[in-house]
């Protein structure tokens, strides 16, 4: 019991078996850098820019999401919960500082990003499933 | 017994894991601050503006002074402004460099200084970025001298107050209330101190008409009666620092 208490990880729940599907987008903005961006540590783009997006199979559950930038930006990092057979749609969000960016992600309603993302290209470099 | 008083906090950590807010991302909000205050610093050389005075090119071009339609400076600003909402309320000083327009036989060097009152509405407010309509009144004082190029004179040091100079005009003094009118682009502070930057054009018109003088005590008799009319453009970095909005208890 001890051990559990001191290490967090310690008897959390494995990847799931089953599958649900992310969609990342950044509309149009001022600010047009490309971000690297990883779920669950695995790099799935290195070039998400503005005006695009990417839908990619992950495992069910919680998965981290981490985005950094080549030039004065902040390496960010966030966890979302998506369920089974979910699609989760996350919208890209860039906080301007003249010495450091950086790119978050905000759980979005799938009408508004449907909306949103009718003028959006695909990233056609970023993966389409992580284990 | 110490392990049985143990026992409810794993209960209650189990507890609080298991119903943990789905998401875990803090997004800096801008409708967290209140109120902001900006110092802004403008360097030269990246700032620049043009000045046209009608009346005395005219008087230099009677008398044969070559006198461009719009004079060039690089300028320096320094400001400080209040931001609540979309309001802003303002003061700056500017430095205009002494710039030089040099035309067969003469030369013409001018510079200026500023300062001025202002107060801005975001036209545009977004998240990131802001758009502002500026006005502002203020007072500027502008010096221009002229000499000839083509006739060279020797002046004894010991004798600077009394040797009559030839080819060389006094400092020439301009100094005219105007109204200004602009437009500002900026970067909306997200965090509690931030760094951006600023781009800002605008249009400088003297209210009245007012003689040019001289910066000593020689009266000019015939000076043009002229007032200032100044575009400028500047790109300059802003320091915000933002303050939250007292939360209600």
């Amino acid at each position: 019991m001890l051990l559990w208490l001191y290490f967090p990880g310690f008897g959390e729940e494995p990847p799931s078996a089953e599958r649900a599907s992310v969609v990342l987008y950044r509309r149009k903005d001022y600010f047009g850098s490309d971000f690297t961006v990883k779920i669950n540590s695995q790099v799935v783009t290195q070039r998400f820019s503005n005006n695009e997006y990417f839908r990619l199979e992950v495992p069910a559950g919680k998965i981290r999401i981490e985005t950094e930038g080549d030039f004065i930006t902040e390496k960010k990092s966030m966890i979302f919960t998506v369920n089974a057979n979910e699609t989760l749609f996350l919208k890209g969000i860039v906080d301007y500082d003249y010495l450091s960016n950086a790119l978050y992600f905000k759980r979005t309603a799938s009408d508004q990003a449907a909306k949103e993302m009718t003028k959006l290209k695909p990233d056609e470099t970023a993966l389409k499933k992580i284990e | 017994m110490k392990l049985f008083c143990l026992f409810p906090l794993i209960v209650f950590s189990t507890f609080i894991k298991s119903n943990a807010q789905q998401d875990s991302v803090a997004i800096p909000d801008p409708d967290e601050f209140k109120w902001h205050s900006h110092i802004y610093i403008g360097a030269p050389f990246v700032n620049f503006n043009i000045t046209h005075y009608p009346h005395l090119r005219q008087a230099f071009k009677s008398q044969g002074v070559g006198y461009s339609a719009v004079q060039f400076n690089t300028i320096a600003s320094y400001g400080g402004a209040l931001q609540g909402g979309r309001y802003k309320f303002g003061i700056e000083a500017i430095y205009g460099l002494p710039g030089s327009d040099t035309k067969k036989q003469t030369k013409v060097t001018g510079s200026y200084i500023a300062y001025l009152l202002n107060a801005g509405y975001a036209v545009f407010f977004e998240r990131n970025r802001q758009y502002f309509i500026n006005i502002g009144v203020g007072r500027v004082e502008s010096t221009a001298s002229v000499y000839t190029t083509d006739a060279s004179q020797t002046l004894a040091f010991n004798n600077l107050l009394s040797t009559p100079i030839v080819g060389q005009s006094p400092a020439l003094v301009h100094r005219n209330t105007f109204f200004e009118l602009s437009l500002e682009r900026t970067i909306r502070p997200t965090r509690p101190v931030s760094l951006n930057s600023v781009f800002r054009i605008g249009y400088r018109l003297g209210i009245n008409t007012v003689p040019w003088k001289t910066d000593n005590n020689i009266l000019l008799s015939n000076a043009p009666v002229d007032r200032i009319h100044q575009v400028f453009i500047q790109s300059i970095f802003v320091i915000s620092k933002s303050h939250k909005r007292k939360s209600k208890v």
